[in-house]
């Protein structure tokens, strides 16, 4: 509005764009800084032989989504999350996104850590602690779905705490119609998101509670709306692909339960869930419960406060209920990232509560190394905790075994990119050696499982495919590079 | 007059500005001083001026500046473009029939992508601007005597039944009436308006002002001729069936005395009376709450041109005149005046309050609406793109495309979206498998990314203005909007058609229609 936007002086406004412009190019910097030391670090482990699975999956769909082969949508359109496969294919590559993304967050934390009113020596402590603890470090490395799953669900929460502040400066619609819009990206993103939009709409009935039921019901209906949008379009691409609008929930391929780790995944009950939730979140993240319980100490909302900061918990709870939990620590990177939003909104901090902050991040930062140390994780994430602190491999059968099945598919795809002739085919399951096609960087000549070809080679392999790789029987791709045929 | 005298009529003989400007400009001449009403005065002027008025009301713009005119639809550059085109598009169709169908698909789902996209950050900043004014404007009501001449046009044409009524809105604007200056653009043929508005007897600050019959006979040509005799400092424009809110006026009055010195014109929102009538009347309140609440703001807040409403933009009097008034040949006038402004340097804001008016809730009398509206759009784009370089040049490329997006955007919009949807249902209903040939690759997924996530936005964002304004029980018709589109491309296709055949013919539309009654607003 004209008069709106003519309010305040020129001093204080070009004071004002000054300061803008100050923040903007930290934040610049910052983003600048990240993106460097993310690519450094991810072409470093890269090259000690390390690539996350999330990754590789991710990575190898976003291929075939490009280059094919044809139909490559009867490949990807089953895909989940298809925002990550379309966003890695967009950007060329999963890494890209998985830098840029990071950036986000990390320069997304920095910004909030710098609105705390507490001095800079605080705000750099804890932005290291944060940043230096494995589940939130793990999580930049490796996990793109988590990473933005922590950027929305930031806005999530920080948009419905101005629903919960009556003094708040923004339009209340403004607020509701962007909590519909940042949570329907999570419906692309996360299972889990799906189950969860019942809990985010009780929430948001709650926090409107001084409105009138009328508007009520309109709000949860435009936020809904959205929300079953995206769910809608997802259910959509499954059809479209396999006529089926359900076939990620069970197709191999589909990255919602990534193959290989069959033996990892967890399910319990919702009673179950909430208990095993709270424990885990105690044992790997529990500057997260120290500052839920102390919000609702201060808090006059207890019940909006206490509604709010479950979100990512409940989210949890659905994850452990659908049986799509692994051990896997990135995924507590999100309670991290949410630190600084809530220290945010604690009404003070004096000096004994930044030592009790301080303390609890730092017991978060040795819980979840002890947790890393004990080998209570994926295969994937011992792997990378041995080889960022140089130790050795641990002597267990599934460690051995993933690292085993890493380096041979390396050593497959090397041998494949230098014997391979351009006219020559290669017969692939990508169900399972995904990791292989993405060290492979082409899927030129390559015969997957999506194409009518791969049934006809598999029968008269000598006629049509000059390699194969094929999960064989019991062994785990053994290869044997005799003759061309793996 | 004699040789050493000057008869003047005048409202008020105590005044004496008059004298000494007669002084100055006749020393030594006589003063006779006649006294006569504001109406006497006016007849006076018309009836010495009127051809000069009228000429300059069809021509002036013209005049000045041709370029800027709609009164030529294509220049020479323009149909040699649009020739070449053909013929590249023909060629590019013979050799390379699948490629350039795909390439045509992949721009087309591009340009939506990149449409939705900018109307998204739009939405978002204009939901983000307050509604609620802190109430600043009010203390211009006890400065009554601070306030400035206030001129209303209101372009009247075979509508006697609406006069009581308007004259009854207009007694309620909360402005001191001897401030007021409302002028009544009747055309002179239109007899039974004319006497209707003399039996409804109106109050002292309205003057009838008799348009001469002449063509092109559009709402632009009036309203400049009406311009002619306008007193005040400010000018705005309602149509007969308005009901603007009482405190508009000195909410507009207010932004331009804070405003910057290049504020050149502020538009209220608009708004419909009976929207709950029919499915047409919730259609059209759906978009133009997001229009006017969402989309001006936004384009206000990132300073682009704002393509002005049809009734109820405010303006700076003198900027007018300088702007050159409306092109009487542009049947979108309004619009064309926003992006003139631009053109110049000066900005058009946007106020919080709005003017209810009547949805029309006819499916021909609203496609022939909605078809001038479109046809004005393209003669917009022509005008502003016959020199694209001397157009970046003054408006700035940011602006540029901007207006690119907003007037060429809606037009392409509206145009291509039969084809994609018939696509759509003809690869549902059959599942074609020649299609392939439409979107091999990427295009593809950008179809799909317009397809499910594109509609879903344009849906949403519709909704979120609604949302706004409390009108709850319009939500789910939100999800009716991919049917009302439609309609949008039936206007948009008769729009392209009187374009070539009857460029300047202004498509009345009919006006008291609904069964709703004004006062429930």
């Amino acid at each position: 509005m004209v008069s709106a936007r003519l309010k305040s002086k020129p001093s204080d406004r070009s004071s004002r764009t000054l300061a803008h412009r100050k923040q903007g190019a930290a934040v610049f910097m910052v983003g600048v800084v990240t993106v460097i030391g993310l690519t450094s670090l991810l072409m470093g482990l890269d090259w000690q032989g390390y690539t996350a699975q999330p990754i590789a999956f991710l990575g190898s769909k976003a291929m075939v989504a490009v280059q094919g082969p044809e139909p490559s949508f009867v490949a990807t359109g089953y895909a989940f999350p298809p925002l990550l496969v379309y966003g890695s294919a967009l950007m060329r590559s999963p890494v890209t996104l998985q830098v840029f993304s990071g950036a986000l967050l990390v320069g997304l934390e920095i910004w909030q850590m710098g609105k705390l009113r507490v001095a800079r020596f605080w705000q750099i402590l804890w932005t290291m602690l944060i940043l230096l603890h494995p589940a939130f470090g793990f999580m930049l490395l490796r996990e793109p779905v988590w990473v933005i799953t922590a950027v929305l669900l930031w806005i999530v929460l920080q948009l419905m705490w101005h629903l919960i502040e009556p003094d708040n400066e923004l339009p209340v619609s403004f607020l509701i119609v962007l909590v519909g819009l940042t949570f329907s990206g999570l419906q692309l993103l996360r299972f889990e998101a799906w189950l969860g939009l019942v809990w985010l709409l009780v929430i948001l009935w709650w926090l409107l509670l001084r409105e009138t039921w009328q508007y009520r019901v309109a709000a949860l209906f435009l936020v809904g709306t959205m929300n079953l949008f995206a769910i809608g379009t997802c259910l959509y691409l499954n059809w479209l692909a396999t006529d089926d609008p359900l076939a990620f929930l069970y197709q191999p391929g589909s990255g919602l339960r990534l193959p290989g780790l069959d033996s990892f995944w967890v399910q319990a009950g919702v009673g179950e869930g909430i208990l095993k939730a709270m424990s885990l979140i105690v044992q790997i993240a529990p500057i997260y419960g120290l500052l839920m319980v102390w919000l609702l100490w201060q808090t006059q909302s207890h019940v909006a406060v206490g509604l709010l900061l479950s979100l990512p918990m409940a989210l949890m709870v659905i994850t452990l209920w659908q049986g799509l939990y692994t051990p896997n620590l990135s995924q507590f990177g999100v309670y991290l990232a949410l630190v600084p939003l809530l220290l945010g909104h604690l009404p003070s901090l004096q000096s004994w509560r930044k030592l009790l902050i301080t303390l609890g991040l730092g017991i978060s930062l040795l819980c979840s190394g002890w947790f890393l140390q004990q080998n209570q994780v994926i295969p994937d994430e011992i792997v990378l905790w041995r080889q960022l602190t140089r130790q050795a491999l641990p002597e267990l059968q599934s460690v051995q075994q993933f690292q085993q099945q890493a380096i041979e598919q390396r050593e497959i795809a090397a041998y494949l990119f230098q014997a391979k002739q351009p006219q020559q085919h290669i017969l692939l399951d990508d169900g399972l050696h995904f990791p292989m096609m993405y060290f492979l960087h082409y899927t030129e000549g390559l015969i997957l499982p999506h194409q009518y070809e791969f049934q006809v080679a598999l029968e008269h392999p000598e006629e049509r495919v000059d390699f194969m790789v094929i999960t064989g029987g019991d062994r785990p791709c053994a290869p044997k590079i005799e003759s061309g045929v793996c | 007059m004699g040789e050493r005298s000057l008869q003047v009529v005048v409202r008020n003989p105590f005044n004496s500005v008059v004298e000494s400007i007669v002084h100055r400009k006749f020393p030594h001449t006589e003063l006779i001083k006649v006294l006569g009403t504001e109406r006497d005065i006016t007849a006076l002027l018309a009836q010495y001026y009127q051809k000069d008025f009228s000429d300059g009301a069809i021509y002036q713009l013209l005049q000045r500046a041709p370029h800027e005119s709609a009164a030529r639809v294509f220049t020479l550059p323009q149909l040699l473009v649009l020739y070449g085109l053909a013929v590249v598009g023909l060629w590019l169709l013979t050799h390379h029939f699948w490629a350039t169908l795909a390439s045509i698909m992949l721009v087309l789902n591009l340009f939506f992508v990149v449409a939705i996209g900018f109307k998204l950050v739009l939405s978002v900043q204009g939901l983000k601007i307050r509604q609620q004014e802190h109430g600043r404007w009010e203390t211009l009501i006890y400065k009554p005597q601070a306030l400035p001449i206030y001129t209303v046009l209101v372009p009247v044409y075979n509508e006697p039944e609406v006069i009581p009524i308007l004259i009854e809105a207009l007694r309620k604007l909360d402005y001191p009436q001897e401030k007021l200056d409302v002028l009544l653009l009747l055309e002179e043929k239109d007899i039974v308006t004319l006497e209707a508005s003399r039996a409804a007897n109106p109050p002292g600050f309205v003057r009838f002002i008799l348009i001469p019959d002449s063509q092109p006979k559009t709402k632009p040509k009036a309203c400049n001729y009406g311009l002619a005799f306008a007193r005040g400092e400010y000018l705005t424009i309602y149509d007969a069936e308005d009901i603007p809110d009482p405190d508009q006026l000195l909410k507009a009055v207010w932004a331009f005395k804070s405003g910057p010195p290049n504020l050149a014109c502020v538009q209220a929102a608009l708004n419909y009376f009976n929207r709950e009538e029919n499915f047409l009347t919730r259609m059209f309140t759906l978009e133009y709450s997001y229009w006017f609440d969402c989309l001006l703001p936004g384009l206000e807040a990132f300073q682009l041109p704002i393509p002005l409403g049809g009734t109820s933009n405010h303006f700076r009097t003198d900027l007018l005149r300088e702007l050159g008034g409306w092109d009487p040949f542009n049947v979108t006038e309004d619009a064309d005046l926003g992006i003139r402004a631009s053109q110049r340097g000066y900005v058009v804001g946007v106020i919080n309050s709005t003017t209810y008016e009547e949805a029309n809730c006819q499916t021909k009398n609203w496609i022939r609406q909605r078809s001038r509206w479109i046809k004005g759009y393209m003669q917009t784009w022509l005008v502003h793109n016959r020199n694209p370089w001397r157009s970046i040049r003054k408006l700035g490329l940011k602006n540029w495309l901007g207006y690119q997006f907003f007037i060429g955007g809606t037009i392409v919009a509206f145009l291509s979206g039969p084809f994609l949807w018939l696509l759509y249902f003809y690869w549902l209903f059959t599942r074609g498998t020649w299609l392939v040939h439409l979107f091999p690759g990427w295009t593809l997924y950008i179809s799909l990314i317009c397809l499910l996530l594109g509609n879903a936005l344009g849906i949403y964002l519709n909704m979120t203005a609604i949302f706004r304004r409390r009108y709850f029980r319009l939500l789910p018709y939100a999800l009716l909007n991919p049917i009302y589109w439609q309609l949008h491309s039936m206007a948009a296709y008769m729009a392209l058609w009187q374009l070539f055949t009857k460029p300047f013919y202004w498509e009345k539309t009919q006006h008291g229609l609904s069964k709703v009654k004004k006062q429930t607003v």
